[in-house]
């Protein structure tokens, strides 16, 4: 075995000895204490193996006995140090590679989120992204825990999150807070959750304060939870069938003992006729900003020892351009490194001139635009009537849109609150 | 006379290591020969090589030569104080 790692560290050579009685050669090797190995009979001599410190004496007596020695074929430690040093770019090339292929690896290529349902993932990325965990973020400088813990800090509805990483891919799984729900507990009132006039009333617990056609505000109490309960002596006179015999002290005595009042919580639908506003305005003269169609691009290789545009133009070519930025960028230890691709679009101010009737038209279109955005509404719930508010003599037309509807208005609010 | 001569130094010679008993190969210059099968054959106090084929080789010894006998025969390795043949030996044959 030792013998074995020798021969590798000091070279071995495969040597062709040709000629008459090659043996005679091998006993004078022997005897000058050259290990041979691999001996074999070939066609026109025979082969063996030598170290490569005995080939320049193997040379000598093999031609003092008019032999041949051909070197068949080079083998051990300094075979493959001379091929090294011959390649050494391509082991040079070899070692970036992995170098690069190491850093590569470093990190964070993909994120995948597990767990959510009512939070959006883009909502989870953008958290995770402002604790400094993100797609190009540089594995070292992750701390998981610490991430983890920004994750549930920052985002009260998740109660649990948690990070694996494996390889470039990560993996964020979290378990949304099931949230207390909204309802009311207890005993509480019905109020008016915006103004109104009162429509129709369905009570099902506790006491209407209004009726039909009455106008009511915002937060007033419709249906109270508080329930006063009749006094005896009231009920009597109420229904006018009173005992006479009742004394005058049993009535002092009703008056010492006021029952308690009875809380529920008050339940019912009320609905009311109610209007909702908008509003909205055109200029008869107005400006509009058109693409031109011109684009103009230009791509720039972020170092972090700085940026080199590769091809393009370095700023905005247009006077009145929009600009969008397109970037392929990580985020390293050491800066940026990447590429940005950089588009401009030619945009043209144009003078638009609307008529009175066009500029009305616009008006009311972006006021009930404007109506179905603040209710957040799909569609009006019903006819929209608008009025124009501006003089025929202003360069802007103003348009108010009322809405009316008739919906339920109750909304619970608790006891305490009042 | 001398070959008389050189048969008696042996006979006594093998007298007095059968007497002692010592080991014959270092005392008489007698080669060690261990065959393992048939197809590992090593010789130690051997005097070199008379002839190397793949079917025959000859190991030359103090007292005559060694044939060996076979099919493709070896040298794995050799040196001044051992040779180590591999193949397939068929036979062994001591020539004085």
């Amino acid at each position: 075995m030792s013998n074995r790692i020798a021969d590798q560290m000091g070279g071995m050579i495969l040597i062709e000895i040709s000629g008459a009685k090659p043996e005679k050669l091998i006993n004078l090797l022997m005897s000058r204490g050259v290990l041979i190995q691999d001996v074999r009979q070939k066609e026109n001599g025979i082969i063996l193996k030598i170290r490569s410190s005995a080939l320049a004496s193997t040379r000598a007596i093999a031609e003092e006995q008019g032999l041949d020695v051909k070197i068949l074929n080079r083998m051990g430690v300094p075979v493959v140090r001379k091929k090294l040093k011959r390649r050494i770019g391509l082991w040079g090339g070899a070692l970036v590679v992995i170098l690069l292929l190491y850093l590569a690896t470093s990190f964070i290529w993909f994120i995948d989120i597990e767990g959510n349902e009512k939070i959006s993932r883009e909502e989870i990325l953008q958290t995770a992204r402002s604790c400094g965990f993100y797609v190009g973020a540089f594995q070292p400088n992750i701390n998981r825990l610490e991430v983890e813990g920004d994750l549930l800090r920052l985002m009260p509805e998740l109660a649990y999150a948690e990070i694996k990483i494996s390889g470039v891919k990560a993996n964020i799984k979290v378990v949304e807070r099931v949230m207390a729900s909204d309802d009311v507990q207890g005993p509480c009132d019905i109020v008016a959750r915006c103004d109104g006039v009162i429509e129709e009333i369905l009570l099902q617990e506790g006491q209407a304060l209004v009726q039909k056609g009455d106008a009511v505000t915002q937060g007033q109490v419709l249906i109270s939870g508080e329930i006063l309960p009749i006094i005896q002596g009231e009920e009597n006179e109420e229904n006018e069938t009173g005992d006479a015999s009742l004394s005058d002290s049993e009535d002092q005595e009703t008056e010492d003992i006021l029952p308690e009042p009875i809380w529920v919580r008050a339940r019912g639908v009320v609905k009311a006729r109610v209007w909702y506003e908008s509003y909205g305005e055109c200029p008869l003269l107005q400006e509009e900003r058109n693409k031109s169609g011109q684009e103009e691009s230009s791509i720039q290789l972020c170092l972090p020892w700085g940026n080199w545009v590769l091809s393009g133009k370095e700023e905005n070519p247009y006077a009145d351009g929009v600009e969008e930025i397109q970037e392929y960028v990580f985020h390293t230890p050491w800066g940026e490194l990447g590429w940005k691709k950089r588009t401009w679009q030619e945009e043209m101010v144009t003078q638009v001139e609307y008529s009175r009737a066009e500029a009305l038209e616009i008006a009311k279109k972006r006021a009930r635009e404007a109506l179905l955005e603040k209710q957040g509404w799909t569609e009006l719930p019903g006819d929209v009537q608008y009025r124009t508010i501006s003089q025929a003599s202003d360069v802007v037309v103003r348009v108010q849109a009322v809405i009316e509807c008739v919906e339920d208005i109750a909304q619970a609010q608790q006891i305490e609150e009042r | 006379m001398a070959e008389n001569r050189k048969k008696e130094r042996e006979a006594f010679g093998k007298v007095m290591t059968d007497w002692f008993e010592l080991p014959g190969d270092l005392v008489l210059d007698l080669p060690k020969i261990t065959l393992i099968g048939r197809q590992e054959l090593s010789i130690e106090n051997h005097r070199g090589i008379i002839e190397c084929s793949t079917n025959r080789m000859r190991v030359n010894l103090a007292r005559g030569y060694l044939e060996i006998q076979g099919k493709d025969l070896e040298i794995r390795s050799l040196c001044s104080e051992e040779i180590q043949f591999i193949g397939r030996i068929d036979q062994l044959l001591f020539f004085e």
